[in-house]
């Protein structure tokens, strides 16, 4: 197994909130047993352990707080392929999204092993094109680490998250045992988990409080009545084990129309995001550009040229993808009305279809995380206690207006400059502050509470998809009190009572 | 204007025998085709006239017609046929050729090369054949009373004026030019009927064109690499101190 000592600009003590962690050594297990050795290890020298994979997390969950740092690279990539009521893959962890979505819509399945007799030749020559259905906008983060974010993403619209896509995870617990969980297995009666999983035992109450699934929610322990021990898994943050290989299933690829609408303005486009909702056959993907999205797309391609540059003229945008077979004459005769009455047209509406195009329109999307992202890596150089502010909250649907407008209120009364984007179709936009500097820092984090506290009393959620991790911590406290807090850290201390790995990922 | 589907160049792979693995990797209309029907939309606004979009291969080569038609062409052509398969660079011009000269064409234009082939022959090869006017590497069109092509050869450029009639193989896309289509131009081009053209509609004999016609054939792929030179300008104000150091270069 490689190890390496990290120096102060390693790459294996940050990731992609920019907060600068601390490690004594980077450890790279190769499979499940490597990985259960160095729990082990840690275990018996009471050294804390971090996983690691492609560090593309918002909440510091792969940031070390000392101890070890244990990296999935040198983990297998996908490994084989097999049939059931559809086609699924097996992958090691740090297999990213992009590499898992190309090598599945290009079949390129040379090297795999058939999960099930004759699959990865079935695959193959199956006329129809599959793909792994969700888009959780970041396609460099590792299956992993989507699995243990219940990541999710523009795409949730119409797929859901990443918990409705899993079937199997291979799981290391902190005491080195490993367990096979098969989706549809084991499950609670009420709350209360009595099982015996591989060989392993488990005994334990999971938390009582609700979990809102009503709205896109990664915000603690997922937990329901007669769950499913899979998902507890699932969006756990790594706190109760480490994800060493993963069965995800595949959905029929179908083409698509993507449309960018240039709207004359925020409100615009917001009403035609409510009328487009309304829609017979509902688009596949929904998301939201105010104008300052868009000013800050203007920016990045005035400086990039391979990047599409919006229209002239001051302009917020909505984007939607609509399927591409005999009914878009229809979709389209529904949808040309509402873009019109809403003051846009099918002039300045862009439509992509075909994969280079489709392409550009997704990284011109991509484009305004990134532009934020860099922004505030430059930031860092001046300000090393800056980062990103950004929510990712979600509301219900009839909430959503109101939120909105609420969003709006306190930004223009605190002076703070912002961009609001993202994923309207769930109620869930991502409102992003521009700092300039501390003192903008602190009236951020004021009304970033703020905004928690109304996601919540909206029955929404404070953390949509980006999770907890290390930076969200009294969110779990908002949404669950002290009681639910308390009851995470119990399942917790059942699978691991000395607290070794992920220390301070979603509790204390 | 022709152009070519392609594998997208972003995620085609090279076997190690050298041949395109381009299984399950999507098409698209070549970059560089891309390119010439940008330019061809920009001189049909600025001169008038109407752009014809034409392609040679298998009927999904429709897409990238299609694509032609939703980013403005009038209209568009697929020549497609058993027999054409396997053509080589001449057997395909002299196809085109045929097709252009039917039609009477008096201006075309195409991309550079192709992504996949990359040859960059068949232009040249077609303006022969037609006995019009070539015009390589077109960067830029520049329009008044009369239409100034600018030509780019790696560091150098080079002005003419464009004499019809004439094949223009285009190396960039002009300024101003439509990234995606609107979602108006989609509709209409949804609508709009592509044209088929077989062997039989070009009056050519079947042994110039396909494999029959194919004088070439690829039978093996080579990366070559290119030794680095180094170069030195000597200053030869002073020659006797210049023939000093070429003396000592020399003798190592």
């Amino acid at each position: 197994m490689r190890t390496i000592v990290p120096d102060k600009e390693s790459p294996y003590t940050i990731d992609e909130c920019k907060i600068r962690g601390t490690a004594e050594l980077v450890l790279f297990p190769r499979d499940a047993d490597e990985i259960a050795q160095v729990l082990r290890d840690a275990a018996e020298k009471g050294v804390q352990v971090t996983v690691s994979a492609n560090r593309t997390g918002l909440c510091g969950g792969g940031v070390p707080d000392g101890g070890w740092v244990m990296s999935l690279e040198d983990m297998p990539g996908i490994i084989g392929m097999g049939y059931d009521d559809g086609y699924y893959v097996r992958t090691g962890p740090c297999v990213s999204v992009r590499n898992l979505t190309d090598t599945m819509q290009m079949k390129r399945t040379e090297g795999l092993i058939d999960l099930t007799p004759e699959a990865c030749a079935q695959f193959k020559q199956d006329a129809r094109r599959f793909f792994y259905p969700v888009d959780p906008t970041e396609m460099d983060g590792s299956i992993g680490g989507n699995i243990a974010a219940n990541a999710s993403g523009p795409r949730t619209f119409r797929y859901g998250p990443t918990r409705d896509w899993v079937r199997w995870i291979k799981v290391v617990l902190p005491d080195g045992r490993i367990i096979g969980i098969q989706r549809g297995e084991h499950f609670a009666s009420l709350r209360s988990f009595d099982c015996t999983v591989d060989g392993v035992h488990l005994q334990f109450d999971a938390p009582s409080y609700e979990f809102n699934s009503d709205v896109k929610n990664a915000a603690g322990l997922y937990v329901k009545d007669g769950m499913d021990l899979i998902d507890l898994f699932i969006g756990s943050e790594g706190i109760l084990g480490v994800i060493a290989e993963a069965e995800v299933r595949l959905a029929e690829w179908h083409p698509l129309l993507s449309c960018i609408m240039f709207m004359p303005d925020d409100r615009s486009a917001l009403d035609l995001i409510n009328d487009i909702r309304e829609m017979e056959d509902r688009p596949e993907f929904l998301e939201y550009f105010d104008c300052g999205s868009i000013d800050l797309i203007r920016r990045a391609a005035a400086a990039d040229p391979t990047l599409l540059m919006p229209p002239e003229g001051r302009s917020a945008a909505v984007f939607a993808d609509f399927p591409l077979d005999t009914g878009i004459d229809g979709i389209l005769s529904e949808l040309f009305p509402l873009i019109t009455k809403n003051g846009g047209s099918p002039e300045r509406t862009w439509a992509g279809h075909d994969a280079d195009d489709r392409r550009r329109m997704f990284e011109f999307r991509h484009c305004v995380p990134k532009s934020i992202f860099d922004y505030v890596a430059t930031l860092k150089e001046e300000m090393p206690a800056i980062n990103k502010m950004g929510t990712d909250m979600s509301v219900p649907r009839d909430q959503s207006d109101g939120m909105m407008d609420f969003y709006k209120e306190k930004l223009d009364a605190s002076g703070l400059e912002y961009v609001v984007f993202g994923h309207m179709g769930n109620c869930h936009p991502h409102v992003e502050i521009i700092l300039k500097d501390m003192a903008d820092l602190e009236r951020a984090r004021e009304v970033y509470d703020v905004f928690a506290a109304e996601a919540v009393r909206r029955g929404g959620s404070p953390s949509a998809e980006h999770g907890i991790g290390k930076l969200k911590r009294k969110y779990i406290r908002l949404m669950y009190g002290d009681s639910g807090v308390e009851e995470i850290g119990r399942v917790k201390a059942y699978f691991d009572p000395q607290g070794i790995l992920n220390r301070g990922d979603m509790v204390e | 204007m022709l152009v070519k589907q392609v594998p997208d160049p972003s995620l085609v792979t090279v076997s190690p025998q050298g041949t395109l693995l381009r299984e399950g990797v999507p098409s698209m209309l070549d970059p560089f085709g891309r390119m010439a029907l940008m330019l061809a939309l920009k001189m049909r606004d600025e001169i008038g006239g109407t752009v014809t979009a034409i392609s040679m291969g298998p009927k999904q080569a429709e897409e990238v017609l299609r694509k032609c038609l939703e980013f403005g062409a009038d209209d568009a052509v697929l020549m497609t046929d058993r027999r054409f398969a396997g053509s080589d660079t001449m057997a395909t011009a002299r196809a085109l050729a045929a097709l252009i000269s039917n039609e009477g064409y008096d201006l075309v234009l195409c991309g550079m090369q192709a992504t996949d082939g990359d040859t960059a022959q068949v232009p040249p090869e077609l303006a022969t054949l037609l006995g019009y006017r070539i015009y390589s590497y077109v960067s830029e069109a520049r329009f008044g009373d009369s239409i100034t092509l600018i030509q780019t050869y790696e560091r150098y450029e080079q002005d003419s004026l464009l004499e019809t009639p004439a094949v223009l193989s285009v190396c960039r896309t002009p300024e101003g030019s439509p990234q995606l289509p609107s979602l108006k131009d989609f509709v209409r081009a949804s609508k709009a009927e592509i044209r088929t053209v077989t062997l039989d509609d070009l009056q050519l004999p079947e042994r110039m064109t396909g494999l029959k016609g194919s004088e070439t054939k690829v039978t093996k792929v080579e990366t070559y690499v290119r030794e680095t030179i180094r170069t030195e300008r000597i200053d030869g104000s002073d020659p006797s101190q210049a023939a000093d150091i070429i003396l000592r270069e020399v003798k190592g």
